[in-house]
């Protein structure tokens, strides 16, 4: 079994047998890179893109490495913000990249819709690296495949998720992926941070922490900041820390082995207490490896032709 | 020139007529409506057997962009947009391309289309300076000029300055349209807030941005006992609003538009910018409520809400792609295939919400084929079934959402002023005589 | 996407198969003075069972390898942009230390030799082995490539379009070749 669509834009679209083959691939991914020579010729002359419109460092080498790991040829195009900033439609951006002749267009934006709107004039794969609020498929893909990893189940497993749910890169793309896999998914924050229609998603949503992660198999976590964007949903970071953040003894309500995933760079003491940060750090750095596998998947079976 | 248009349906709601007869225009007025009516000699005769012949479509809500953005629209190419599409009216609202809050603008605007235009434009004169919200424009000034409302075409937040402004339009006998939509509460939405939003990663606009501002203005209306039209109404809610305050005896008038009654915000799905609009596409239930303030005559008028946009506003990222719909072509066919061939209305009541409603709304000639009444008609090929084709538009604005969509009931002719601006797709040269007095 | 086999011959019965087996864990055996430094590795999918057949025949004869294993030829191939969707990635299991070893690649059939190719190329890609052999049940001959199977169960020649199987089973193996598609030549 392959993916269905040339491109992968979000979870949205993925069937929960795409996501297991994904998954399944991931895995055997991740023992090539235990192995001395951590590359694999499968991808060989193949071209990846990264078109990144806002920075993200981390998600871009995972994407570098993982192509890179494949042998395939690589190249980064730093793009200016929007394709108004650069007065270019976004038209003009496919063609020119079509031109490269690259065979995988990574898209970073910190608009939704972006990697969409692109995929619709290419021929090549886009992948979506992250569009603004809207989808993170290969960070959910990661959440997944780590989850798996340690809880070899998703059917039944609580999940709670906590976070700047409408800014977040990948409460959208999560919810999908864990209600996919069968996990029981609640969303926890101030009514503030609830997206329009969240319950239209099959989740649950807790107002409150302590009923937020009660017996959570699984506490998955994003930064959380105050900008002009949620100035008005956040009153300070001091008040939302109090009520929210993750401590120790907030994570004892949750299941004994609950697995706690951070799906960015921590802001301890607001989201996330020192105490479990520390608890936590292990698994960020196994994630930043799963990353690569889950990455490599990705490419693998977009490579394949379609029927 | 005479016209002879024979064997129509003639639909008039003005009159209450809906009958098979002959319609006469002579020296730029209708001259008689009756059967078997024989021509004058040098009469021309057109045969609308099958059609319905009606008093031209007036349209109360198109956006022109010159000077400024001639590549969005122009005076001429408007004005053959709506002759193409059946309009024989068309106001025209002030924007940021063209704010209209001078006797200038209004003027320039008015002596371009006596010379390039084929239709009738009528101007709203902004209501604040600058559309800025806070001082008002010189009103007189523009009323004078030819200005049939105020409005700003987006809300007047200070509700001190709505109400100041209503009091003085009402010196001056012009009602104030209100955009309903709270800028802090539509803060940064593309399109509609909920569910399907939220599945796009879209920031929405509540429909309660709406209600607040349709609720206020109705407040301030019978406040200042003056007449307000809020403009576009579409979301249940308001037209619940505006159903009451009618009812109560206060003065409000209102319109929508085709995507409002035809389209969901499910039209966005796949970050289609052709489908961001202001106010945003809304929910099922929602346009089912405009259906039913169409049918029952809560909701006075149907405007094309005519937003043409060049490619270059449209081609971007969601979020960055301007607002609006180029409608001018092809709401009227639109408004038949949903409200008449889909929704059962009478033909009397389409051409009220299409004709003499908006034209009565703004207290305008047109809107009625009385004897002595100017000679501004349309004949409707009802039977005439064909996808919106924007290629074909003779607006620069080709961002409409309804591309290929199957629509019937298509202008066959448009005659303004005694004269034939459009027939069957083929243009007159401008300028229109009729235009020059 | 089930394909109606036709014409349908046996190749090597049960007792064909067995006996070939053994013969080449004695080759094998004979060939490397016992399997001290010896590996056996068997080729995704085909050559994973015959591998353990291998292995069992070898412990008949009273020798254990010291290493087994399976590779995953899929990340190696030279035409995945030929064969339709990507093939699924198997899971590459070698436990042990391949440097220094004697590896026995084990495949059921050889023919290009590119599957062989793509498994020496993951082989050597995990360390560096002294030596690597290739044993096979079936070689079929029709070599794109330089390479020759070091032990051999049968060689046969049939036409290109036919295609040989390896049936499993409770009732002992046995090697069939077909044709597939009912109307088809």
């Amino acid at each position: 079994m392959a993916l269905q669509s040339k491109d992968l834009l979000g979870i949205q679209s993925l069937s929960e047998g795409e996501l297991r083959v994904i998954l399944d691939t991931a895995a055997n991914f991740a023992t090539v890179a235990a192995r001395p020579v951590k590359k694999v010729p499968a991808l060989r002359g193949r071209t990846v893109a990264n078109l990144f419109y806002e920075p993200s460092t981390r998600t871009r080498i995972s994407f570098e490495l993982a192509a890179k790991r494949l042998s395939a040829d690589f190249i980064n195009i730093t793009a200016a913000t929007s394709s108004a900033a650069t007065g270019e439609t976004l038209t003009d951006t496919a063609k020119t990249v079509e031109a490269m002749q690259v065979d995988f267009l990574v898209v970073r934006h910190s608009m939704a819709g972006a990697a969409h709107q692109l995929a619709r004039q290419v021929q090549c794969s886009v992948i979506n690296a992250g569009d603004g609020p809207h989808e993170h498929p290969t960070q959910t893909l990661v959440d997944l495949f780590t989850i798996w990893e340690h809880k070899k189940r998703f059917e039944g497993l609580g999940v709670a998720i906590l976070g700047d749910h409408p800014r977040s890169p990948v409460t959208i793309s999560n919810i999908y992926g864990l209600k996919k896999m069968g996990a029981e998914v609640t969303l926890v924050g101030p009514s503030t941070l609830m997206p329009p229609g969240i319950e239209q998603f099959g989740v649950r949503v807790a107002t409150r922490v302590e009923d937020g992660i009660a017996g959570a198999d699984v506490i998955l976590l994003s930064r959380v900041e105050i900008t002009d964007a949620n100035r008005l949903q956040i009153p300070s970071l001091r008040e939302y820390a109090r009520f929210y953040c993750l401590t120790p003894r907030r994570l004892a309500l949750a299941a004994e082995d609950a697995l706690v995933l951070h799906s960015g760079s921590m802001n301890r003491g607001v989201e996330i207490s020192p105490e479990v940060a520390d608890y936590a750090f292990p698994l960020m750095v196994q994630q930043v490896t799963n990353g690569i596998a889950a990455r490599m998947a990705v490419l693998y079976l977009l490579a394949g032709e379609r029927e | 020139m005479k016209l002879l248009i024979k064997n129509g349906r003639v639909i008039d709601p003005s009159q209450d007529v809906d009958r098979v007869c002959d319609l006469l225009l002579a020296d730029g007025v209708v001259a008689a409506s009756e059967a078997n009516l024989r021509p004058p000699k040098g009469t021309v005769v057109y045969d609308a057997t099958g059609k319905w012949v009606m008093p031209g479509a007036v349209d109360l809500h198109v956006h022109l962009s010159e000077p400024g953005r001639a590549d969005r629209e122009t005076v001429a190419s408007l004005s053959r947009a709506a002759a193409a599409g059946g309009v024989t009216t068309a106001v025209c609202r002030p924007c940021a391309d063209l704010p209209l809050d001078n006797i200038t603008l209004a003027e320039f605007l008015l002596s371009k289309n006596r010379r390039e235009g084929l239709v009738r434009l009528k101007p709203v004169a902004a209501l604040t300076r600058g559309l800025g919200g806070e001082t008002l424009t010189d009103v007189g000034d523009l009323v004078t000029g030819g200005a049939v409302a105020l409005g700003d075409d987006r809300a007047v937040m200070n509700s001190q300055v709505m109400r100041r402004g209503l009091e003085y339009a009402r010196s001056f006998g012009v009602p104030v349209i209100s955009f309903p939509q709270d800028e802090s509460l539509a803060a940064g939405g593309v399109m509609n807030e909920g569910f399907v939003s939220t599945t796009l990663g879209l920031k929405g606009v509540p429909w309660s941005a709406e209600e607040v501002m349709v609720i206020r203005d109705i407040i301030l209306a019978r406040m200042t006992r003056w007449h307000a039209h809020i403009s576009p109404v579409t979301v249940a809610g308001s037209v619940e609003l505006v159903r009451r305050a009618k009812a109560d005896g206060i003065k409000v008038t209102c319109d929508t538009s085709p995507p409002y009654f035809l389209l969901t915000e499910r039209a966005v799905g796949g970050y289609n910018t052709f489908a961001k609009v202001s106010p945003p596409l809304r929910g099922e239930r929602d346009v089912a409520a405009v259906k039913e303030g169409l049918a029952d005559g809560t909701i006075d008028a149907v405007a094309s809400h005519h937003e043409p946009l060049s490619i270059v506003d449209k081609d971007v990222e969601f979020n960055d792609a301007a607002f609006g719909i180029s409608g001018i072509e092809s709401y009227l066919a639109l408004s038949y295939t949903s409200l008449v061939s889909g929704g059962g209305m009478s033909p009397r009541d389409f051409v009220r919400l299409v004709s003499t409603g908006p034209a009565r709304v703004f207290g305008m000639p047109g809107g009625t084929l009385a004897v002595g009444a100017p000679a501004d008609v349309v004949v409707l090929d009802v039977e005439k079934v064909a996808p919106v084709n924007a290629t074909t538009f003779f607006s620069r604005g080709k961002n409409t959402p309804f591309a290929a969509f199957e629509a019937q009931g298509w202008p066959a002719l448009t005659v303004v002023g005694g004269g034939v601006v459009a027939k069957s797709r083929r243009l007159a040269a401008p300028p229109n005589p009729a235009l020059a007095a | 996407m089930i394909e109606e086999k036709s014409d349908v011959k046996e190749i090597l019965s049960a007792a064909d198969t067995a006996h070939a087996i053994t013969r080449i864990a004695s080759e094998i055996i004979e060939e490397n003075a016992g399997a001290d430094e010896l590996a056996l590795v068997g080729i995704h999918t085909g050559g994973v069972p015959l591998a353990e057949r291998l292995i069992a025949a070898l412990e008949q004869l009273g020798e254990r390898p010291a290493g087994t294993g399976t590779v995953d030829i899929t990340l190696y191939r030279d035409d995945l942009s030929q064969i339709g969707p990507a093939p699924i990635v198997r899971s590459t299991d070698i436990a042990f230390d391949v440097a220094g070893m004697t590896v026995v690649l084990v495949d059921d059939v050889i023919f290009t030799g590119r599957t062989v190719r793509a498994a020496i190329d993951n082989l050597m890609d995990l360390g560096r082995p002294r030596r690597i052999e290739l044993a096979v049940l079936i070689d079929r001959g029709g070599r794109e490539l330089p390479i020759q199977p070091n032990f051999v169960g049968k060689r046969l020649d049939v036409g290109r379009e036919r295609i040989i199987e390896v049936v499993y089973g409770d009732e002992g193996d046995r090697v069939i070749t077909y044709l597939c598609g009912a109307g088809r030549r």
